[in-house]
């Protein structure tokens, strides 16, 4: 019962194409978990099975202990958040409006937030720092900012778990750091689970616990940072030599150029 | 808490508004009626029994305005929500090409010697509006099926199918308005440009109608909520626990209905369902359970004000001496929406900024 988020041998495929081929997962609570691999590995569709939006075609996937198989759509909201790689919106909406939003699976059949949906806004705006751009619009921000926005609108949704798809990806250095240094707080302070795919290897190991490679829609290799990013493993499944060096004790990878 | 004293303030300035248009738009016309026994007597007030007579007679059209108006409001804002994009309108969708090409047909056999469908009613309807609306229901539930795929409602479909709709049903009719008599085909066209004039239902069709699409306009109401959540994108609502194809089905399901009903009764009036949506947005903001009530009330408004000065246009440009009753020989509304609405929208665009167009 300790496990957050256990996934059983899932298998997922689009139009006959694998995609996920048998991976099981055990994240326990409270855990950071970031999912590596090459383009087309799976991290993707892994992380729509943990967050339902599809269904395993085989195997199971149990939330807290609960098959998602028989999880509505609002109990896997209140209980499992998702921020994406990106976030467009097509309409004028404030930044206060956008994290409102997700207090969408909490609201009572009229369909208005009260004061409890609106102080658990402020609460996670207040948490990300984004409480001073609140009746900005969204379109007006920055990638980064935008980003803690929407990390905002996962946090009100009040769930244990947060499942993040390349949240770093369009984002410079500075705010790559700031927003995984942002979940990595929340983890340890409020307690969330976090699973995260990523492509930056240096910044998953930086953050993460627990490191699963992904080669194929299977699991390649799993463990502490410094067990997965060796030059072996990582030239197993990129099939691209790299050098993995320490940085006081944090493994660094940096790929090897031909003719460098 | 803000948002929603702001939301109500607008409101109650819209509602305030509409009761101004309609005594204004009640007091047009070539027998003298003056604003105040308009504005009194739509607050049940007694008037002249002369005014009173006069004011039931206009009282149907500013009625059927509102509907009209209030109908397309809340469907330009449901499309545009529906398919992501802020130029949609109602008639995206092929509901108005297969209105009007169900109103072609009708002209059509009406010219060529079948009189009996000429007198043809039901149920308070005129012939013509009920060819009309089903055309639209016919239109729309082709688009429905055409685009979907896998049970799935795509937009970029959808979208895609119904101005295919639009265009066969153009090419259709242009056909029945070459090979019909000269006056059948001034018929379909004047019919085309959306016309409040020809009063062709009974005034108690029309009560029914408005309640049916005051029902509609509700419906729609009741998945603002999810159609903000969708702006994020079909996944993020999914995730928020938002059942996107259920949500979708339904709005493309009201929307069709309620743009069907207003191209049935007043034939396809344009411009107002696409800037209707677009000016609430400015004043009442991007959340649609405030933007259906709120572009609902604007819509009525502005298709009154626009009727309103098509018929002062008419007293002004036609001969003083003639009487006003020459049925037929009235400005189309149609006409005025965008000679009225467009000049608006751009000073709109911009003295305030317009968010969805950078």
């Amino acid at each position: 019962m300790s496990s957050a988020i256990r996934a059983e041998k899932v298998v997922f495929s689009y139009e006959g194409k694998p995609a996920v081929a048998g991976v099981s997962l055990d994240v326990p609570r409270g855990g950071f978990v970031s999912l590596i691999g090459p383009n087309g590995s799976g991290k993707t569709t892994l992380i729509r099975l943990l967050s339902g939006y599809f269904r395993p075609q085989e195997g199971k996937v149990e939330i807290l202990g609960r098959d998602t198989a028989r999880m509505s759509r609002r109990e896997m909201a209140r209980t499992v958040a998702v921020v994406p790689q990106e976030t467009t919106v097509t309409f004028p909406f404030t930044v206060e409006e956008i994290v409102l939003m997700g207090r969408f699976p909490h609201l009572g059949p009229y369909g208005f937030e009260g004061e409890n949906d609106v102080a658990a806004a402020r609460e996670a705006m207040r948490l990300t720092d984004t409480l001073a751009f609140a009746s900005r619009y969204v379109q007006d921000l920055s990638g980064g900012e935008r980003q803690r926005v929407i990390i905002a609108r996962a946090l009100a949704q009040g769930a244990a778990i947060m499942l993040l798809d390349e949240p770093t990806a369009f984002l410079d250095i500075r705010h790559q750091v700031e927003v995984a240094a942002l979940v990595r707080d929340l983890q340890r302070e409020r307690g969330l689970t976090v699973v995260a795919a990523s492509h930056d290897l240096n910044l998953a190991a930086a953050f993460a616990d627990t490191l699963v490679l992904l080669k194929d829609g299977a699991v390649f290799a799993e463990g502490r940072p410094s067990a997965v990013l060796t030059e072996d493993v990582l030239a197993g499944a990129y099939d691209q030599e790299v050098y993995v060096g320490d940085c006081h004790g944090q493994p660094f990878v940096v790929p090897r150029f031909r003719g460098a | 808490m803000t948002k929603h004293m702001r939301f109500a303030l607008v409101m109650a300035a819209l509602v305030v508004g509409l009761y101004l248009s309609a005594a204004v738009a009640v007091s047009v016309g070539t027998s003298g009626l003056g604003f105040r026994d308009a504005a009194k007597a739509l607050l049940g007030r007694a008037v002249s029994p002369t005014a009173a007579a006069i004011i039931s007679l206009r009282l149907s059209r500013v009625a059927l305005a509102m509907v009209v108006g209030a109908s397309l409001g809340a469907a330009g804002v449901a499309l545009q929500a529906l398919l992501r994009n802020p130029l949609a309108d109602p008639y995206i969708l092929g509901v108005s090409g297969g209105g009007a090409l169900g109103a072609a047909i009708y002209l059509t056999l009406t010219s060529s010697g079948m009189a009996a469908f000429a007198a043809f009613e039901r149920w308070g309807f005129s012939g013509l509006t009920l060819a009309a609306f089903a055309g639209s229901l016919l239109a729309s539930a082709v688009v429905l099926f055409a685009g979907r795929k896998g049970g799935h409602i795509l937009p970029g479909t959808l979208l895609l199918v119904g101005v295919m709709v639009n265009a066969i049903s153009g090419a259709a009719i242009m056909a029945l308005t070459y090979l019909t008599d000269v006056a059948q085909s001034h018929n379909i066209v004047v019919w085309l440009m959306g016309n409040l004039g020809t009063l062709s239902l009974t005034r108690g069709a029309l009560a029914a109608a408005a309640v049916v699409a005051v029902f509609f306009i509700c419906g729609l109401w009741t998945v603002g909520g999810r159609l903000n959540l969708m702006s994020l994108g079909d996944e993020a609502a999914a995730h928020l626990g938002v059942n996107v194809g259920r949500t979708r089905l339904v709005s493309f399901v009201l929307s069709a209905l309620v743009t069907g009903l207003s191209v049935a009764l007043a034939g396809p009036i344009g411009f107002v369902g696409l800037v209707v949506p677009h000016i609430t947005r400015v004043f009442v903001g991007a959340d649609h359970r405030l933007l259906f009530p709120a572009a609902a009330v604007f819509g009525a408004t502005f298709l009154v004000l626009a009727d309103a000065a098509a018929r002062a246009a008419f007293l002004v440009f036609s001969n003083p001496a003639a009487p006003e009753a020459r049925p037929g020989m009235e400005l189309p509304v149609g006409i005025l929406t965008a000679a009225i609405g467009g000049p608006f929208f751009i000073w709109l665009l911009r003295t305030r900024r317009a968010r969805y167009f950078e």
